[in-house]
C-alpha cells in the first residue's frame, strides 16, 4: 500500500469539438500525500481547472490511471463518483457557488443531506463547521445578505463539514479583495495545520507559496515542480 | 405608442416560434370562448325579433305545494286576463296537429290555436289579408285560418286570402298570412281561433300557454311585484289554490338553455384563463431574460410605467392577433355548436357573429392580453435598477411569480377537470341506468286522428284495428299505443285522490303524470309489471296501472292492488281500480327520477292522438313502410308524424347531458394539456436557469436520483398546492353543478381524489423530462462556466 492519498499516472484529457482535438492534459503524473498542501499554478488555458475537475471526479480522464486513497476511481459509474465526491472530497469554488435559496446553515448541511446523515448529527456538524470559519452568527442568513469574503468562508465550512479526505480549492480568492483573500487563505492555512489535505489552483504566487508544494502547468503538461513533499 | 407597437412587433419577430405558439394557443382558446358566447348571445342576449320584445311576458300557473310551474287551464287564463294587474293584453295558445290530405300524400300540419288578441300582443301585422276578427273568436265560429309565411309559400303556393284549405276534413277559409317572426313562440304552420273549441271548464288540466304585453311605463319588476300581491286574491276569488307568476317571454322561451350555456361559457372561460396563465409564464420568462435591457432603459431615463406600457403593448399585440384568428375559428366552432345543439332544448336556429360577439371577442382578447402582460409589466416597472444591471439578478422573485402562476393554473385545471369528471360519471350512470324501458328494436309513430272525422267510438275502433294489423306483421313482437312516449316530450299531469280516504286539503294534494295506454303497451315498451297485472283485454270496469313511485308515495306499507283512485281531489270522479304496478320509467328527462304516474286504459278514454309503439325483431325502421301501409288500409288520408326509434327518443332526451359531457371533456382535456405544458415550461425553464446550482449539488455529492427527486418534488409541490386550492374552489362551487348531475354527488370524494391523482400524475410527467435533463447536467461543464 502506498502512502499517497492521490496517485495519477499518465493522465490524458482530450476534448473533441467538431473535428478539432484539443489536448487539455498530457502525461500527468502526480502524487499527493495525506496532509500535503499542493498548489497548482499556470497561465489561463494551461489545464489547471481541468486537472482539478479530474481530481475532484467532476470530469474523467481520457486515459491514464487515477487512484484515490489507493482505489481506482477513473471508471466509476456516475453514482459511484457522486458517492466519492460526497464522502471524500470538499470543493471550494472561485465564485463560492452557494445556493441562493438556502440559508447559510442549509448550504453547509447540503452535502451531509446527500450522505443520508441523521438530522441531529448534521446539525452538530454544521454548527462545528460554521464555528470553525467564524460564521455561526450568520447561520440563518441567506447568501445574498453576506459579503464575498463571508460567502467564501461559508463555502469553506460546507467543504469541511463532511470531513473529507481532501479539499479542492479553485482560485478561492479570485473573486475577493485582498483583505478578504488573506482571511480565506489564513483559514485554509489553519485547516492545513490541523491535518487537512489541500489542492489549490491559484494565479497568485504569494498564495502559492503558502502551500508545501507547487506544480506548474503549461499547455496541459507539468513543467515545474517545487517545494517538499511531506510524508 | 406607435414606437411601442413597432418595437413590440420587432420583439415578437425575434422569437417567431414562441410568438406563433402563443398566438395559436390564444386563438384556440378565444375561438372556443367566442363560439360558446355566440350561442349565449343568440339565446339569451339578442332580443326576440318582435316589436318591443322587452315588454312581452308569460303568466304561469304556480303550484306552491309541488314547486311546479306550467301553463294554465282556460278558466285560469280567463281569471288572469280579467284580473292580473299591469297587463295591456294577454293571449293564450295551444299547439295541435291537423291532417292535410288535399294535396298529394297526407301531411301533418302543426297548428296553433290562438285566443283573441294573440297577434296584437305580439305586435305583428299581416303579410297578406288580415288576422282574426272578434266574431271569429267565439265558440262554433266559422272555420278560418291564418297561414304562417313558410307554410303559405311552401304548401299553399301563395294562395290568395279567401281560398279554402281542408284540414282534418274541415274547409278552413284562409284569411291572412303572418310573418315568420310569430314562430319565435313555437314553430307552427297555421293559426286557428282557440275559442271555436270552447267551452273548456276543467280547471285542473293545464294545456295552454300564455303571452302578454305589459302596459306602457310599467317595469317588469313592478309587474312581478304587483302580481305577487294580486295572485292570492285571484286564486281566492276562484276558490282555487294555484297562484300565478310572471316571467319575461325571452326567459320563458330560452331560459331552459341558460344554465347549460352559462356553465359551458364558464368552462371555456377557465380554459382561456389557463391558456392566459401559460402565456403569462412565457412572458415572465421572456421578461426575466430582458432584465438587463429594462435596467438599461431605466438608466437612460425610462419611467416604470413607460416600461410597463411597452410590455403590455407586446402582450396586447399577441392577444389581438390570437383574437383575430380566434374569431375565424369561432365561425367554425359556432357551426359545430349549432349542429350539436340538442333538439330537446329551446331551438338555436342561428348564432350570428354580430356586433355583440365581435365586441365580446375584442374585449376578451384585449383583457387577456393585459392579463398576460400584467406580471411582467409590474416586474419591469418595479425592478431594482442596480440589481438589474448585475448578471443573473432578480431571478428569485420572478421564480415565485412563476410558481404562483403554476399554482393558479393547476387550481383552474382541477376546477374544470372535477366538473368534467362529475358530469361524465353522471352521464355514464344515466345511460347505464337507462330510461326504464328497452329502447333497442322499437319504433314510435304518432297517429293524430282528426276529431272532426272520428268520434270517440270510431277512434277506439281505429286504434284497435290498427294494433291488430300491426301486431300481425312479420317481424313485430308487440305493439301498443300511448298518449305520449316517455321522454318523447310533453307532459300531462293532474291531481288524484284515494277512494276511501278523507279528502285532501290544499297542502296535501297529490299529483301524478297521467298517461293513456293500450293493453299491449307495457309489452311493446318492455316495461316490467312488478306486481298485479297489465290491463285486461276489453276490461269491463275502469282499471288503472300505477308506477312504483306512486305506490311508494301513496301506499307505503300497503298493497295498492285493488285500491281505487279518483281523478281530482274529490273521490267520485272517474274512480278506477288499481290492477297492477309498473316499473318506474323516466318521464321528462333522463337525469330526473320518475315521479308518480297513472296509466289509464286507452279503450276507456278514446284519445284522438296517440303514439303507436312497435317492438320488432330487427331494424325497426325497416318496418315503417309496412306500418304506414296498415294505417293507409284503415284510412288512406291519415298521415303519421314523429316517426322515431325509441333509441332516438332516448338520445334526444339525453342531448343536453351529452353536449355538456362532450364539451366539458374536451375543455378538461385542453385544460390538462395546457397545465402539463405550463408545468413543463416552468420546470424546464427553472432547470435551465439552475444548471450551475445543479452542478454544485452534484459536486457536493448529489446523485442523479437526488437531482431527479429534487426537480420532480419542486414541480409537484407547486401543482399539489394548486390541486388543493382547486379542490377547495370546486367544493365551494359544487352546488352550481348539482342540477346537471344524476346519481353522483357534486362533492363526491372519489371524484376529487381521482382528479387530484390525475393532475399530480400529469404534473409528475410534465416535470419528468426537465428533471431527466437536470440529471444529465455535467458539473464539470456547468462549473467551468465560471
Amino acid at each position: 500500500m502506498s502512502d499517497a492519498l492521490i496517485r495519477m499516472q499518465e493522465i490524458e484529457k482530450v476534448f473533441l469539438t467538431d473535428e478539432v482535438e484539443t489536448h487539455a492534459l498530457s502525461n500527468i503524473h502526480l502524487e499527493v500525500k495525506k496532509g500535503e498542501w499542493l498548489s497548482i499554478m499556470g497561465p489561463s488555458g494551461s489545464g489547471k481547472t481541468t486537472l482539478l475537475a479530474i481530481l475532484g471526479l467532476l470530469d474523467t480522464a481520457t486515459d491514464g490511471e487515477y487512484l484515490l486513497d489507493d482505489k481506482p476511481v477513473r471508471d466509476l459509474p456516475p453514482s459511484g463518483r457522486a458517492h466519492v465526491r460526497n464522502r471524500h472530497i470538499g470543493f471550494i469554488f472561485q465564485s463560492f457557488n452557494l445556493i441562493g435559496d438556502l440559508t447559510v446553515a442549509e448550504n453547509v448541511e447540503l452535502p451531509l443531506t446527500y450522505r443520508g446523515m441523521p438530522p441531529a448529527e448534521r446539525n452538530k456538524r454544521v454548527e462545528e463547521a460554521l464555528a470553525r470559519v467564524g460564521m455561526s452568527h450568520r447561520a440563518r442568513h441567506m447568501p445574498g445578505q453576506l459579503s464575498g469574503g463571508q460567502q467564501q468562508r461559508v463555502a469553506v465550512a460546507r467543504a469541511v463539514a463532511g470531513d473529507p479526505l481532501i479539499l479542492l480549492a479553485d482560485e478561492p480568492t479570485g473573486n475577493l479583495d485582498s483583505k478578504n483573500g488573506q482571511t480565506v487563505m489564513k483559514l485554509l492555512s489553519e485547516l492545513h495545520q490541523s491535518g487537512s489535505t489541500l489542492i489549490m489552483v491559484t494565479h497568485d504566487p504569494a498564495y502559492a507559496r503558502l502551500a508545501t508544494r507547487t506544480v506548474s502547468l503549461f499547455d496541459g503538461r507539468i513543467v515545474e515542480e517545487s517545494g517538499t513533499s511531506v510524508a | 405608442m406607435f414606437q411601442d407597437f413597432k418595437f413590440a412587433l420587432r420583439m415578437l419577430r425575434k422569437s417567431p416560434s414562441v410568438t406563433a405558439v402563443a398566438v395559436l394557443t390564444l386563438a384556440l382558446a378565444l375561438g372556443a370562448t367566442t363560439s360558446i358566447f355566440s350561442a349565449v348571445s343568440a339565446m339569451l342576449l339578442r332580443p326576440l325579433a318582435l316589436p318591443n320584445p322587452d315588454r312581452l311576458i308569460v303568466l304561469l300557473d304556480e303550484e306552491p305545494q309541488v314547486s311546479q310551474q306550467h301553463g294554465p287551464s282556460w278558466p285560469e287564463f280567463e281569471d288572469w286576463r280579467a284580473q292580473a294587474p299591469d297587463l295591456a293584453s294577454l293571449a293564450a295558445y295551444r299547439q295541435e296537429t291537423f291532417n292535410l290530405s288535399q294535396r298529394g300524400e297526407p301531411l301533418t300540419v302543426d297548428r296553433l290555436l290562438v285566443s283573441r288578441g294573440f297577434f296584437e300582443v305580439l305586435g305583428l301585422q299581416p303579410l297578406a289579408g288580415r288576422f282574426f276578427t272578434p266574431d271569429e273568436h267565439v265558440p262554433n265560429a266559422a272555420p278560418v285560418l291564418v297561414a304562417s309565411e313558410g307554410f303559405w309559400h311552401r304548401v299553399l303556393g301563395g294562395m290568395q286570402p279567401g281560398g279554402t284549405v281542408v284540414l282534418d276534413g274541415i274547409p278552413f277559409t284562409l284569411v291572412g298570412v303572418v310573418p315568420a317572426a310569430a314562430s319565435v313562440l313555437t314553430i307552427s304552420d297555421a293559426y286557428v281561433t282557440l275559442e271555436r273549441k270552447l267551452p273548456w271548464t276543467d280547471r285542473g288540466t293545464h294545456y295552454l300557454d300564455t303571452v302578454g304585453r305589459l302596459k306602457p311605463g310599467i317595469s317588469l319588476s313592478r309587474a312581478q311585484a304587483d302580481l305577487k300581491i294580486a295572485a292570492p286574491r285571484i286564486a281566492a276569488a276562484a276558490k282555487a289554490t294555484h297562484l300565478v307568476s310572471l316571467v319575461p317571454l325571452q326567459e320563458y322561451l330560452h331560459g331552459n338553455a341558460a344554465p347549460l350555456l352559462l356553465l359551458l361559457l364558464a368552462a371555456v372561460g377557465l380554459v382561456l384563463l389557463i391558456a392566459a396563465v401559460n402565456l403569462a409564464n412565457v412572458e415572465l420568462a421572456r421578461a426575466t431574460g430582458r432584465l438587463r435591457e429594462f435596467a438599461v432603459r431605466r438608466a437612460l431615463g425610462a419611467s416604470g410605467p413607460r416600461l410597463a406600457r411597452q410590455i403590455l403593448v407586446e402582450s396586447a399585440v399577441v392577444a389581438l392577433a390570437g383574437g383575430a384568428l380566434g374569431f375565424l375559428i369561432a365561425l367554425w366552432g359556432r357551426d359545430l355548436i349549432l349542429q350539436a345543439w340538442p333538439p330537446s332544448l329551446p331551438a338555436l336556429a342561428s348564432a350570428p357573429l354580430d356586433w355583440r360577439v365581435l365586441a365580446f371577442a375584442g374585449l376578451v382578447s384585449l383583457g387577456t392580453g393585459m392579463g398576460i402582460g400584467l406580471l411582467p409589466a409590474l416586474h419591469a416597472a418595479r425592478g431594482d435598477l442596480q440589481a438589474g444591471l448585475k448578471e443573473g439578478a432578480g431571478a428569485s422573485s420572478r421564480g415565485r411569480a412563476r410558481g404562483a402562476l403554476i399554482v393558479a393554473q393547476s387550481a383552474l385545471a382541477v376546477l374544470l377537470l372535477s366538473g368534467a369528471v362529475l358530469v361524465l360519471q353522471s352521464f355514464s350512470l344515466m345511460l347505464r341506468k337507462g330510461p326504464g324501458y328497452r329502447s333497442e328494436h322499437a319504433l314510435s309513430v304518432r297517429v293524430p286522428l282528426p276529431p272532426s272525422k272520428y268520434g270517440r267510438e270510431q277512434r277506439i275502433e281505429f286504434f284497435r284495428a290498427l294494433l291488430e294489423r300491426v301486431s300481425a306483421l312479420p317481424g313485430v313482437r308487440a305493439a301498443g299505443v300511448v298518449s305520449r312516449v316517455p321522454l318523447g316530450g310533453g307532459s300531462t299531469n293532474g291531481n288524484y285522490s284515494v277512494v276511501g280516504r278523507p279528502p285532501q286539503d290544499d297542502e296535501h294534494q297529490t299529483y301524478a303524470e297521467k298517461r293513456v295506454a293500450s293493453q299491449g303497451y307495457f309489452a311493446a315498451m318492455q316495461i316490467p309489471i312488478v306486481r298485479g297485472r297489465a290491463f285486461a283485454d276489453n276490461a269491463p270496469a275502469r282499471e288503472i296501472v300505477i308506477n312504483e313511485a306512486l305506490a311508494r308515495r301513496t301506499f307505503p306499507g300497503e298493497d295498492p292492488i285493488g285500491k281505487q283512485l279518483a281523478e281530482g281531489s274529490d273521490p267520485g270522479h272517474d274512480d278506477a281500480t288499481i290492477v297492477g304496478i309498473a316499473a318506474d320509467v323516466k318521464q321528462q328527462r333522463l337525469n330526473v327520477e320518475a315521479t308518480s304516474e297513472i296509466y289509464y286504459l286507452e279503450s276507456q278514454k278514446g284519445f284522438s292522438e296517440l303514439d303507436l309503439v312497435v317492438r320488432t325483431d330487427g331494424d325497426p325502421m325497416a318496418l315503417l313502410p309496412s306500418i304506414k301501409a296498415r294505417i293507409a288500409e284503415l284510412d288512406p288520408s291519415q298521415p303519421v308524424t314523429r316517426v322515431r326509434t325509441l333509441e332516438q327518443v332516448v338520445e334526444r332526451a339525453s342531448g343536453p347531458q351529452r353536449l355538456l359531457a362532450e364539451l366539458l371533456s374536451a375543455f378538461a382535456a385542453a385544460a390538462l394539456l395546457l397545465a402539463a405544458l405550463g408545468i413543463y415550461g416552468v420546470v424546464a425553464y427553472t432547470v435551465g436557469r439552475r444548471e450551475r446550482e445543479i452542478g454544485v449539488r452534484m459536486a457536493l455529492g448529489a446523485r442523479a436520483f437526488d437531482v431527479l427527486r429534487m426537480v420532480l418534488r419542486e414541480g409537484l409541490q407547486l401543482s399539489l398546492i394548486g390541486v388543493a386550492c382547486g379542490i377547495a374552489a370546486a367544493l365551494a362551487l359544487a352546488q352550481l353543478l348539482a342540477s346537471f348531475l344524476y346519481g353522483v354527488s357534486a362533492t363526491d370524494p372519489l371524484t376529487y381524489a381521482l382528479v387530484a391523482i390525475a393532475l399530480s400524475l400529469t404534473a409528475a410527467l410534465a416535470s419528468l423530462l426537465p428533471a431527466l435533463r437536470a440529471t444529465r447536467v455535467d458539473p464539470a461543464i456547468s462549473l467551468r462556466a465560471e
